[in-house]
């Protein structure tokens, strides 16, 4: 059969126009509402059993130096609020339920074996001998610095978040942090069966994302949008992450810094004040009581 | 003459073998046009809305005061469907398709990803309206689902939208 130029052409145009409209379909189809099925409950005693793993591989604490008060936060000068917590190690005895209750709080993953024999946990908040240690959240934070992304940014209410879906999963920050507070999703935890959503109210982070105590910041927002909606003000009061919730002897105070009736202050009038050495000159937050001043 | 004939042959072939291919290969993507077709009689937003004037927050509790809008169970729908609600009899299939219901709500699956918080009470106090982003009741019950993008979010915050500024802040809405 001979075809002519122009027919050959015409039929060209006519394939074109066919797989121009096939790319017209609808695309990615809405999720679909269904009614609810009872899922199986994961086990919590696999997550206890790896914070008792992970203890054992840093049997030392960290090595505390004394800090100032924490005060504003050196970026947000002018603002009300500074999130903060201090942890009272002359109450506290590393029973460890801090830790299981972070991890449950924020759906942290647990590690496979091949991790864990590289000692990368994702623990947000570890136990280092018997000395609970987390993210200090620091005024002058050498992670957020390090940051091609600008996924580790300073809030205003004066801790440092994180947007997950910014994080490209450089590690520069982790490569930072003098405290090593910050974990990285090396394993697509949610696929190994290693995470579970036991908390809807936090995202599971994907494979690739850096990840590190946010002081609970579901339940900062929620207090805030709660007190916001019923038009009460609201300067941090009330509200407590997972840890301090926890803990059975009150060791883990938590409030904002900056307002004097809170009791994180107040608590913390006429005691010793440390930070871990390695962050001390970063203005952190997030600071170990001991002894009296 | 005759090849004129097989060229219209060819191209006729071509249109309705690549249609049907089409149309084959759309339904094996999509198989919801097959089975998802049910007896399920859907939920008239536009009659329950406008037409009875009864609030979203009524049955999406929390649409008004709460962080997230909330899904109704079948009770929440048998408080009012219970009674006689008119003088005329009721629609048979209605009355079977509720009859026929699961009790449990939907889990309803939200196109905001999961790190962000997307307060409704907050919004709707500062004047934004549920038709905003949700669209009409006639809308709904065409389909429509609000897609926001980050920049929505941001234009509307960064007052460009005729509301009120409001936080920029990534840990405001991210967490």
């Amino acid at each position: 059969m001979k075809i002519s130029r122009a027919s050959f052409l015409k039929l060209l145009a006519g394939a074109m126009a066919a797989v121009s409209l096939f790319g017209c379909r609808k695309g990615k189809p809405l999720p679909r509402n269904k009614h609810a099925k009872s899922l199986n409950k994961p086990d919590k005693n696999l997550w206890q059993k790896e914070i008792d793993e992970a203890r054992l591989l840093k049997p030392r604490p960290e090595p505390l130096a004394p800090v100032p008060r924490p005060g504003a936060h050196p970026k947000f000068r002018n603002g009300n609020i500074r999130f903060g917590m201090a942890i009272d190690l002359d109450i506290c005895d590393g029973c460890g339920k801090c830790a299981l209750a972070c991890m449950l709080e924020n759906n942290v993953p647990r590690v496979t074996s091949e991790d864990a024999k590289k000692g990368r946990y994702m623990h947000w908040l570890e136990l280092r001998g018997k000395m609970p240690v987390m993210c200090a959240h620091c005024g002058n934070a050498p992670c957020e610095k390090v940051c091609p992304t600008g996924a580790a940014v300073a809030s205003p209410d004066g801790f440092s978040s994180m947007v997950y879906p910014r994080c490209i999963g450089t590690r520069f920050c982790g490569a930072n942090c003098p405290l090593h507070a910050r974990k990285f999703n090396y394993a697509d935890s949610l696929t190994l069966g290693l995470a579970a959503k036991f908390n809807p109210e936090v995202p599971l982070r994907p494979q690739g994302v850096m990840e590190k105590c946010s002081l609970c910041i579901q339940r900062l927002q929620n207090a805030r949008i709660q007190a916001k909606t019923f038009g009460t003000e609201w300067l941090g009061k009330n509200v407590f992450p997972a840890c301090a919730e926890a803990c059975p002897k009150g060791a883990i105070l938590f409030g904002n810094w900056l307002d004097p009736e809170s009791e994180l202050v107040r608590k913390t009038q006429n005691r010793g004040i440390y930070a871990p050495k390695s962050v001390a000159k970063f203005l952190p937050a997030v600071v170990y009581l001991r002894g009296k001043a | 003459m005759r090849t004129r004939k097989v060229k219209w042959i060819v191209i006729w072939a071509v249109l309705i073998v690549g249609g049907a291919g089409l149309v084959a290969w759309d339904l094996a993507s999509f198989p919801e046009y097959f089975y998802e077709r049910s007896s399920r009689v859907p939920f008239n937003h536009e009659k329950h809305a406008e037409a009875l004037g009864l609030d979203c927050s009524k049955c999406h509790v929390g649409a008004e005061a709460g962080i997230r809008a909330t899904m109704p169970s079948k009770a929440d729908c048998m408080d009012c469907h219970n009674l006689p609600l008119t003088e005329s009899e009721g629609i048979e299939r209605l009355d079977k398709a509720l009859l026929n219901a699961p009790d449990a709500p939907f889990v309803f699956t939200s196109l905001l990803p999961s790190n962000v918080v997307f307060p409704h009470g907050l919004h709707v106090k500062s004047g934004v309206s549920c038709e905003t982003c949700h669209g009409s009741a006639k809308e709904i019950d065409a389909g429509r689902r609000p897609q926001v993008r980050m920049q929505d979010c941001l234009a509307c915050h960064q007052g460009k939208l005729g509301f009120p500024k409001a936080s920029t802040d990534c840990a405001r809405c991210h967490r």
